[in-house]
């Protein structure tokens, strides 16, 4: 027999409360891995973002256009090196519910995103086919959709001048990204194709992507570009691609304060749970703590065995309930990917996860391991 | 100088003639305002391969007595010399420590693990040593089959009667080789063919094997199978019969 042996049967000694304990732990860290993989998908993302480019987007929303030539009066400005155009459709597929982030663009700016990869016939075709479109490798599978496929898209926020509002697309290349957290669930289509059909709006872009020279000039090149529009009667508002999709997760809520919240509240629960259970152990086992001092147990092993069965509880339950968040989101991500395409519980948490247990468990068993710590050998046994 | 001898490994080491000497041993409890006397200076002798029997009414001492020589519970004055040791000047640590090397406790309700096996029961003041998880289960294996248990190593307590689970603490009780045991009432709970039985195992190992006994019962019949018996009254000696 070994201490670890002596931790393990004592866990079990009652299994029924041993089993709803764990579950309890189980379930605390099952929520925690999801939440932290939501964490990641809405805000870890943005870490992955390019430093290299701006975005230039109306001043007063996101959602108001800006002038077509706007485009070829940023690319002067100094520090510059392209600039893409790009238009926000809200696509969907036969049903509203089928919802496609769809974005009509152009050459520059799909050059200038490193992250997509496509072939060089699709490169190719995308600059010589009016209806051509690149969609994410996510997005064809979820639709079986692929190269030479001409699919009718609809849009919620546009109309056609055919009075309908849809658009048929051809699948010209199917990109996949060099970056496993980047977004492989969007479709691409070319910007001229959409602006010429629309009913309003024309000879206007939703927002502008400016690839710089240097990374490290951004603060000089966005102040560079509001200055050349503050007069006008669409001002801009120039920020990092970084802070975009910060303020764009954060039109959602607060997702990492109400993750934290929650955390901390499931948390919580959880120690009290363990708490208990550890305090009703120590109270249940009085005379055996005290024949195992009598026998030469000291103080520091007494205390290590109550500390040790409390953590082994917490631990253990981590491991279940983050595995099982692992399976979750791995099984949930292949249908929720083209919303969140950083849906995953990556490693860093699951560390935390195992930290926190630690934490936790040894706080659950530090009021029990005091009171079996000050047990008086004669006052137990003669209470046995 | 005499012999004694190793239950487990069967190895001799020399010894003194006298085990234990408490001199003046008084102790004292409060409760509120009151100071209640239990022990009020005894003087013990006893000689290494002893058996003794302490009776008496209850309160008189007996149980505080045995504690106080096993270092579980601490005199409020007076000496107490295990082999050597002034047990009354030790730490509470170092009382911890030197427990685990020389008192075998027997108790009267076992207190065994319920979720251990006999075996494991019995390894269990082992794991405070330094040996080997092999030489751990040897040893276990050596003591049990001592009592007699060779046949009911796996068996969980509840799977045991209750003369056999006695039979296990009296196991555990030997399996460090300690200098001496101390049995509270270990017949207490047993029927009469199981506490003969139990008896009788003491006996033997007092007998074959030198060990130092110190044993406290209620039963007149427990106390005849002892080399002498000390009656306690009031917190002091009052008599002594030996056989």
């Amino acid at each position: 027999m070994s201490w670890g042996r002596l931790l393990w049967a004592n866990l079990w000694r009652r299994r029924t409360r041993t089993v709803f304990t764990l579950l309890s732990v189980l379930s605390a860290f099952l929520l925690f891995g999801v939440l932290a993989a939501t964490h990641y998908a809405f805000v870890g993302g943005i870490d992955l973002v390019g430093d290299g480019r701006l975005i230039a987007m109306n001043k007063v929303s996101f959602t108001q256009p800006l002038p077509l030539a706007y485009q070829g009066k940023i690319a002067a400005v100094l520090g510059v090196k392209s600039v893409g155009k790009a238009n926000w459709i809200q696509g969907y597929y036969q049903e509203q519910r089928n919802f496609i982030p769809w974005v009509a663009t152009d050459d520059a700016y799909l050059d200038m995103f490193e992250e997509i990869v496509i072939t060089p016939e699709a490169r190719r075709r995308w600059g010589a086919e009016r209806t051509a479109a690149v969609i994410g490798a996510d997005l064809a599978k979820v639709y079986g959709w692929k190269v030479g496929d001409k699919v009718p898209m609809r849009s919620g926020i546009w109309r056609n001048q055919d009075g309908t509002n849809t658009w048929e697309i051809t699948i010209v290349g199917i990109y996949t990204s060099n970056n496993a957290a980047y977004d492989q669930g969007s479709l691409l289509t070319r910007y001229d194709y959409f602006d010429e059909s629309r009913t309003y709006g024309k000879g206007s872009a939703g927002w502008y992507l400016i690839q710089l020279e240097d990374p490290a000039a951004g603060a000089t090149v966005s102040g560079a570009v509001d200055a050349l529009f503050a007069n006008s009667s669409a001002q801009t508002k120039t920020a990092t691609e970084k802070a975009f999709s910060a303020s764009f997760a954060s039109q959602i809520g607060d997702v990492g304060a109400i993750v934290t919240y929650v955390g901390i509240a499931v948390l919580f629960s959880m120690l009290l749970v363990t708490a208990t259970t550890m305090a009703q152990a120590v109270r249940e086992r009085t005379a055996e703590l005290a024949v195992l001092k009598a026998l030469g147990f000291d103080q520091r092993r007494i205390v290590a065995m109550v500390l040790g069965e409390s953590v082994l509880v917490t631990v253990l339950g981590a491991a279940l309930g983050l595995g099982l968040a692992w399976l979750l989101v791995t099984g949930l991500y292949p249908a929720l990917a083209r919303f969140m395409p950083a849906f995953k519980l990556t490693a860093e948490p699951v560390a935390l996860g195992f930290v926190l247990a630690l934490v936790l468990g040894a706080l659950a068993g530090i009021w029990p391991a005091v009171q079996a710590m000050r047990l008086r050998v004669v006052d137990a046994l003669r209470r046995a | 100088m005499g012999m004694t001898t190793d239950t487990t490994t069967g190895t001799a080491a020399p010894t003194s003639a006298t085990l234990a000497t408490l001199r003046g041993v008084e102790r004292t409890y409060t409760r509120g305002a009151e100071t209640i006397g239990v022990l009020k200076g005894v003087d013990i002798d006893i000689p290494r391969g002893d058996f003794l029997a302490l009776m008496g009414p209850s309160g008189s001492g007996k149980s505080t007595l045995l504690n106080l020589l096993g270092g579980i519970d601490r005199p409020t004055a007076g000496s107490i010399d295990i082999n050597g040791t002034r047990i009354d000047q030790l730490s509470d640590g170092q009382l911890t420590g030197w427990r685990a090397r020389h008192v075998g406790f027997i108790f009267q309700l076992y207190h065994l693990l319920p979720v251990l096996t006999a075996a494991q029961n019995v390894e269990l003041p082992l794991l405070l040593t330094g040996l080997s998880a092999a030489e751990r289960r040897k040893r276990a294996a050596a003591a049990l089959a001592l009592v007699g248990l060779a046949d009911r190593m796996s068996h969980k307590p509840a799977e045991l009667s209750g003369g056999q689970e006695q039979r296990v603490g009296i196991a555990r009780a030997i399996v460090t080789d300690p200098d001496i045991l101390l049995a509270d009432e270990p017949t207490g709970d047993l029927d009469r063919k199981s506490g003969d039985q139990i008896l009788e195992l003491l006996a033997e190992l007092n007998r074959r094997f030198d060990k130092t006994i110190v044993m406290v019962t209620h039963d007149p019949h427990a106390a005849a199978r002892a080399k002498r018996t000390l009656y306690l009254n009031d917190g002091l000696i009052e008599s002594e019969q030996a056989r």
